[in-house]
């Protein structure tokens, strides 16, 4: 990215945007409710190019009626009474108002400790998981992650002790963190203010607002105050702008709200801790205000009330003189272009024929097209042919060997995962491949898999190896498949770095504490719900169905995230529940479509697709929001979803890059190259050298030893590819299926190796049969043969310089098959082979 | 010195090439894998390759069953493992469709048993690969020669039509799966034979066939292709087959496991029938006229009448909507052993699984068919459920009996449940042999062993004998070593679900002058319960193939 930006500063034909065209005021409309409610005010001017810039700190604020409220020159509005008050901000010779609406300014808001006294450690900085907020604490002392746990928080500091894995109970000599008889001599004043030592520096100074909030509040007593009611209980961090960006030296100050679970906001911008992850691209400081740092892209964490959201900085050159907005497809363009445009990046061109007809068959069946789809595409004058081939291969049979192996990864069928049983791994691969053939709602497909009782197909999901796995286990990993955020940390203790805590991870693994299998002769297997409250034979052995906290010891009923305890029935299905709670998720379609679209772009929006955090924000928020919400309204239909990003221009721009975008990885603005995967290079080879693969189930290949996948079977169409033995396969990354696949795509020297020794590309090269010995056998030329296999190979015809450096390299060998056989080894070994771009 | 001794005798054996022939080598027995054609028309004659080991001189096919006979025309050994009877295979007109059990008999006895097909009206055929199929039923003979291999059966069809195909295999290992396909390519290869129906069973679960069955109506008329694969993608000249195509929809299979002539209580699909009292109490009880059971119908749970049972009592219902129980109040008079059997007459496991407990007022839990034990590391409880559960009550009282299927989400009008509730009546279970052929060898003995199930604490004296004998072998009794089994580690109350087995053997002495046989002879055996001081009457275990063969080379 670096490089892309210097040299943009390098151009010379470029226009600096002068003056805004416009400013308006953000936020706009808002009602601030109670005593002492303020909102932080955003004057943001609007540039003739598009761009935006912060001009709050130019900004000369007037307000209507100054009885009902004040204003600061940083924009900060103080409500006084109740009323309706605009507001006019004047900033580089353009006006712009806004209204708030003040209410019940006369209520004193009630102290509440999670508040008033846990927010200030969040945005100093102490219950980060780095200091205090980390699993043990630190030096003694341990406070939740962004308070997460207001109650562990207030009696860890008003009475002492510390936090403990596997048990609730507080062990060793107790230190109190305050001191009623004298509250200035409480360590919690003392160490923050660096009067004494403290390994955390200090973090405010004695007098300052925060060190007399605390003072006061032990001086009082140190009360905890009411709990917060539900309605009353923050539920989301909105960040405004959700993409930042700056001209060298720009600043931008970030508007942070809190909304509460009963629709009201609350302005959180100055009681959040704003952390940019790369410091050199940006740094933050002042209540969340970002200044530019060097040219790149990074983002900002917002902690607060044990919430985190995120938003993305990029800090940009000076405007191009000539950017040519792209023709949009679909929205996905519109998003995508808006914040190429923001970031001053250009797109590619639109891709040529050869490109989009390699890329569309590999993403959307897995196969190459065979060089007379070739030939008949690129001739082809017809406008609509993309759009046709699309259509043509979401109707062919490919299409559904390929998605199903897909799907078959992710869901991992395979013999060891479902029950060590080849029966039971087909039954489970024909529920997927049924699914997909008839393009079953991916919310049934998830409802079905989720809450699956009995004998059928996606039972067998549960029984890994041959028994029933952990619930916490088989909770994370349903979570990571349809919910893409790994819960795994928070198994153990509060997640460190997430808002996920231990009770949020063991609530939902309640909901599978109840799957059981009848059986034990290793075949029968019966998945069920064991009855919350029969016996059903646990008394002869005493034995307990119950699933406890593994800290608390307190027997845990199934919770949703939000904590809502489901109480069903004793014999009601509990995963029925969660699996409709979870397909109405925001979660549930955002993390489908992210993951369509990494199989499409070889990233996610969100990237790794099943690593949703706040500290891994999306590139493209809007743009997720988006097609999750296109995804729900189209009944989850994947094939729909498939469709719209295959038309896309963003999916169909070229793989080449132009100098000022060849340095982005992340804004879509041409085409990755990415790594096949194994099965579908395996099957590219044997395509292109016309040699079919014969799959043993034995290591030796000894038919009588062995079993044999039928002759012509693909390696992506492999029922229980675990069964069949493939050292390509291994080498080049095909994964066991144990556990979430995760094909990371990079080479290693045991591929060179193989390229080098291996059967595939040694043996297939000129074996009977072969695509080279058919060709030599019509006694075709040499352009002919090369141009046969640069479109078996690449979907294009060669160049005529390549031709004519491969004509002079066959002419200059005295065996021409065996010329042409090296000319063939070159081709399955080129990356332009091996990637799809 | 040793090394010329080893020499001379190696010479010596190469000048006397006979040496040892006089005396016939120890043979192993015969033991067959498949026949090919599996099938033959009832009405026909053809020809038939037996394949097996240990096969040389074969003498014939023993069919136990009238309707088919064969005569052997010859056998050849290609290769050490491996022997092949070639026969001519005569079946009646009259001979019934469906399997025939048969046997080869060898100079070295009688072998192993395996299956031939009767097709009753459909002709058996070996079609060639490029004839399209067009008039059905037909029975297609054929064999997955190699691992990988898929046979291809061109059919013509008219549109509408409907056809119900089924693969039967003729070898144990082989698992057959049928798909139809049409070739009517694709965008990539116009060639592609694309797959439109596929089975590979209707439904895998132990004690099910792996045969498959598919039916499928054709919308178009025109050509498909019948594929006939192997589950694993094995092969081999055993894999062998018949495949059925029958126009319409014949009667599905019924998914129950099969069920043997012998006597068979704890089976969920046994029936039992209105005398199903009686017959248990004729294995070896003293009660002469137990009462039999009353009907019931159990409620749905929750409603405001619940009826009464007492046993012996049968509650008759169906678990037509999932997640729905049933209840019923079983009342008794005093303390007593009583036994709770359980039948699914239509669906059963794995799709119908019925749960039956008996509680208390209180709703504390007496007894299921649950069977709960723990795993062998005391970690996991596994659970099984049983179609017989015997337990003791030891109070009088009113008791609720529920009944409902494991899962919440499964039910069905075939989700039938009978469920007897009666005393305990001490009697002989299940009998099993433990061979279903012998060879005898001239001046040996030969052990066999039967074991009986203890149910409901039998213990009564059993008297075990063996009829018709060959001449010159006779039966006496014999003691083995009993097992050492070590107790179940965490087993739970074992006692209730599982009967106590109990084994005794005969020993079957054959005499130095006893003449070996041309044919087996069928030898019944049998347990005679001791009841009142007498000998009751004769309990089937089995009849076993019996041969009496050559004395064994010293």
């Amino acid at each position: 990215m670096k490089s892309v930006f210097t040299l943009s500063l390098l151009l010379p034909a470029f226009v600096f945007a002068a003056a805004p065209s416009s400013i308006r005021i953000e936020p706009k409309g808002r009602t601030l409710h109670g005593d002492g409610a303020s909102q932080q005010l955003l004057v943001v001017g609007g540039y003739p190019d598009g761009s935006e810039r912060d001009l709050t700190s130019e900004a000369q604020w007037k307000l209507s009626d100054p009885t009902l409220a004040a204003i600061e020159p940083g924009g900060k509005l103080s409500a006084k009474k109740d009323g309706a008050v605009t507001v006019t901000a004047i900033a580089a010779g353009h006006t712009a108002t806004t209204t708030l609406h003040i209410e019940d300014a006369s209520a004193v808001r009630e102290f509440q400790f999670s508040r008033d006294i846990g927010n200030i450690f969040t945005r100093q900085g102490c219950n980060g998981s780095g200091c205090h907020g980390g699993v043990k604490g630190r030096g003694g002392f341990k406070l939740s992650p962004g308070v997460l746990n207001p109650k562990d928080d207030y009696e860890w500091i008003v009475k002492g002790g510390g936090y403990q894995v596997l048990t609730a109970e507080i062990k060793g000599a107790r230190v109190p963190r305050i001191d009623i008889k004298d509250p200035a001599k409480s360590l919690i004043l003392l160490k923050a203010s660096g009067s004494i030592p403290h390994g955390g520096g200090r973090r405010f100074a004695v007098g300052s607002p925060d060190y007399n909030t605390i003072l006061k509040w032990v001086t009082d007593g140190a009360p905890y105050g009411p709990e917060g009611t539900r309605e009353n209980r923050i539920v989301a961090l909105d960040v405004y702008p959700k993409i930042v960006t700056l001209d060298a030296e720009g600043r931008q100050r970030l508007l942070i709200t809190a909304r509460f679970a009963d629709g009201r906001t609350e302005d959180f911008s100055g009681q959040a801790l704003c952390v940019v992850n790369d410091k050199t691209v940006a740094t933050v400081a002042n209540g969340c205000i970002v200044t530019a740092g060097r040219l790149g892209e990074t983002s900002v964490l917002v902690r607060a009330a044990g919430l985190a959201a995120s938003t993305t900085v990029g800090v940009i050159g000076p405007p191009l003189a000539a950017y040519v907005d792209p023709p949009i497809s679909n929205f996905i363009d519109k998003f995508v272009f808006d914040k190429l445009r923001r970031f001053r990046t250009p797109p590619s061109s639109l891709s040529s024929d050869q490109e989009f007809l390699r890329r569309i068959c590999l993403d959307l069946t897995g196969t190459l097209p065979p060089p007379e789809r070739a030939r008949e595409f690129l001739a082809s004058k017809d406008p609509a042919k993309r759009t046709k081939l699309i259509d043509t291969l979401m109707n062919s049979p490919e299409f559904i060997d390929y998605w199903t192996y897909r799907f078959d990864d992710l869901f991992r069928v395979g013999v060891f995962p479902n029950g060590i049983n080849a029966k039971w791994s087909q039954m489970y691969a024909d529920w997927v491949r049924e699914s997909i053939a008839t393009n079953k709602p991916y919310d049934q497909m998830a409802r079905e898999r989720i809450a699956a009782q009995g004998y059928d197909g996606p039972t067998r999901h549960y029984l890994p190896y041959d028994v029933i796995g952990p619930a916490g286990e088989t909770m994370a990993e349903e979570v990571r498949v349809f919910f893409g955020r790994r819960l795994d940390c928070a198994q153990c203790h509060n997640h460190p770095y997430e808002a996920w805590s231990q009770d949020q991870f063991w609530g939902l693994a309640a909901f599978f504490s109840r799957v059981f299998k009848m059986g034990d002769q290793g075949n029968e297997y019966v998945v069920f719900d064991h009855p919350a409250g029969e016996a059903m034979g646990n008394a002869d052995v005493n034995g307990s169905i119950k699933l406890f906290h593994p800290r608390t010891k307190v027997e845990l009923k199934p919770a949703l995230l939000d904590g809502t305890v489901v109480e069903g029935s004793a014999r009601e299905n509990p995963r029925k529940v969660l699996a409709d709670w979870m397909v109405k998720n925001p979660y549930f379609a955002e993390a489908a479509v992210n993951r369509i679209w990494s199989y499409m772009f070889g990233r996610g929006i969100v990237d790794p697709v099943d690593d949703f955090r706040s500290t891994n924000p999306p590139s493209h928020p809007e743009l997720l929001d988006r097609l999750a919400a296109e995804f729900r309204s189209h009944h989850h239909d994947l094939q729909f979803l498939i469709k719209t990003i295959a038309s896309s221009r963003t999916y169909q721009l070229s793989g080449r890059p132009l100098p000022a975008n060849s340095e982005d990885h992340t804004n879509y603005s041409h085409a990755s190259p990415r790594a096949l995967d194994a099965e579908v290079m395996l099957d590219a080879i044997s395509s292109v050298t016309g040699v079919k693969e014969i799959f043993n189930t034995g290591v030796s290949g000894d038919e009588k030893d062995s079993g044999r996948a039928p002759a012509g079977t693909r390696a992506i169409t492999l029922r229980q590819p675990d069964m069949y033995y493939s050292r390509f396969l291994d080498i080049y990354g095909r994964p066991n299926r144990l556990t979430l696949p995760e094909r990371s795509g990079k080479a290693n020297l045991n591929e060179a190796l193989h390229m080098l020794a291996g059967a595939e590309y040694q043996e297939k090269l000129a074996a009977p049969g072969s695509r080279l010995r058919t060709l030599l056998t019509q006694a075709k030329s040499d352009d002919q043969v090369i141009e046969e296999f640069y479109l078996a190979a690449y979907s294009r015809l060669p160049g005529a310089d390549e031709s004519a450096a491969i004509r002079k390299l066959i002419a200059s060998r005295e065996n021409r098959e065996e010329a042409l056989r090296d000319f063939v080894w070159a081709v399955l070994c080129s990356r332009e082979f091996s990637e799809n771009h | 010195m040793t090394i010329l001794r080893i020499n001379a005798f190696t010479a010596l054996l190469a000048v006397i090439p006979s040496f040892g022939a006089k005396v016939p080598a120890p043979t192993a027995e015969p033991k067959i894998t498949s026949i090919y054609p599996l099938s033959g028309q009832a009405g026909h004659s053809y020809e038939a390759t037996v394949r097996g080991k240990n096969l040389k001189d074969a003498r014939s096919l023993w069919f136990p069953a009238s309707g088919i006979s064969a005569r052997v025309i010859g056998v050849e050994s290609p290769d050490a493992n491996n022997d092949l009877v070639r026969a001519e295979v005569a079946v009646e007109a009259s001979a019934a469709s469906g399997p025939h059990q048969f046997r080869v008999v060898t100079p070295a006895g009688i072998s192993n048993q395996i299956e031939l097909g009767v097709t009753g009206g459909a002709p058996a055929i070996q079609p060639a690969a490029d004839t399209a199929i067009n008039r059905f039923p037909v029975s297609i003979e054929g064999c997955i020669a190699k691992a990988g291999d898929v046979n291809v059966f061109p059919i013509t069809i008219e549109a509408g039509q409907t056809l119900t195909l089924e693969a039967h295999s003729g070898f144990k290992g082989f698992d057959p799966s049928i798909a139809i396909a049409e070739q009517s390519g694709s965008w990539f290869d116009p060639q592609r034979v694309n797959r439109i129906a596929f089975n590979d069973e209707p439904l895998f679960f132990p004690g099910l066939s792996n045969d498959a069955r598919l039916v499928h109506r054709f919308e178009n008329g025109g050509k498909y292709l019948v594929q006939i694969g192997s589950f694993s993608g094995q092969g081999g000249p055993d894999y062998v087959y018949d495949l059925r195509i029958t126009p319409g929809v014949t009667p599905p299979p019924i998914l129950h496991p099969e069920l043997g002539k012998a006597w068979e209580e704890r089976q969920f699909t046994r029936v039992m029938a209105s005398n199903w009292i009686a017959e248990v109490a004729s294995r070896g009880s003293d009660e002469k006229d137990p009462k039999s059971a009353e009907s019931f119908r159990a409620v749905k749970e929750g409603s405001a009448n619940v009826p009464i049972m007492t046993p012996p009592g049968i509650v008759e219902g169906r678990i037509e909507k999932p997640g729905e129980a049933h209840v019923i109040q079983l009342r008794l008079e005093h303390a007593q052993d009583l036994v709770i059997e359980l039948e699914t007459p239509q669906a059963t496991m794995p799709r119908f699984n019925p749960i039956v407990r008996l509680t208390e007022s209180n709703g504390n839990e007496i007894v299921t068919n649950v069977y709960t034990k723990l795993n062998n590391n005391g970690l996991y409880m596994m659970k099984m459920i049983q179609p017989k559960t015997a337990f003791t009550m030891s109070a009088p009282g009113v008791y609720t009996l529920q009944i409902r299927d494991i899962t919440t989400d499964r039910g069905g009008t075939d989700f039938v449940y009978r469920v007897l509730v009666r005393p305990q009546i001490p009697h002989v279970g299940k009998l099993t042999a433990s061979a279903d052929h012998l060879n005898l060898h001239v001046g040996e003995t030969h052990t066999l062993t039967v074991t009986l199930d203890r149910e409901e604490e039998f213990g009564g004296v059993v008297a075990l004998e063996a009829e018709g004998l060959p001449a010159g072998v006779t039966a006496v009794a014999a003691m083995e070593k009993p097992a050492d089994r070590p107790p179940l580690p965490n087993a739970g109350k074992v006692e209730r679900y599982i009967p106590k087995p109990q084994v005794a053997s005969l020993l079957l002495v054959t005499s130095l002058d006893a003449v070996p046989s041309n044919d087996p002879v069928l030898v019944r055996v049998i347990v005679r319960p001791v009841v009142k001081g007498k000998l009751g009457n004769p309990i089937r275990v089995g009849e076993i193939p019996v041969m009496v063969i050559g004395r064994r080379p010293s």
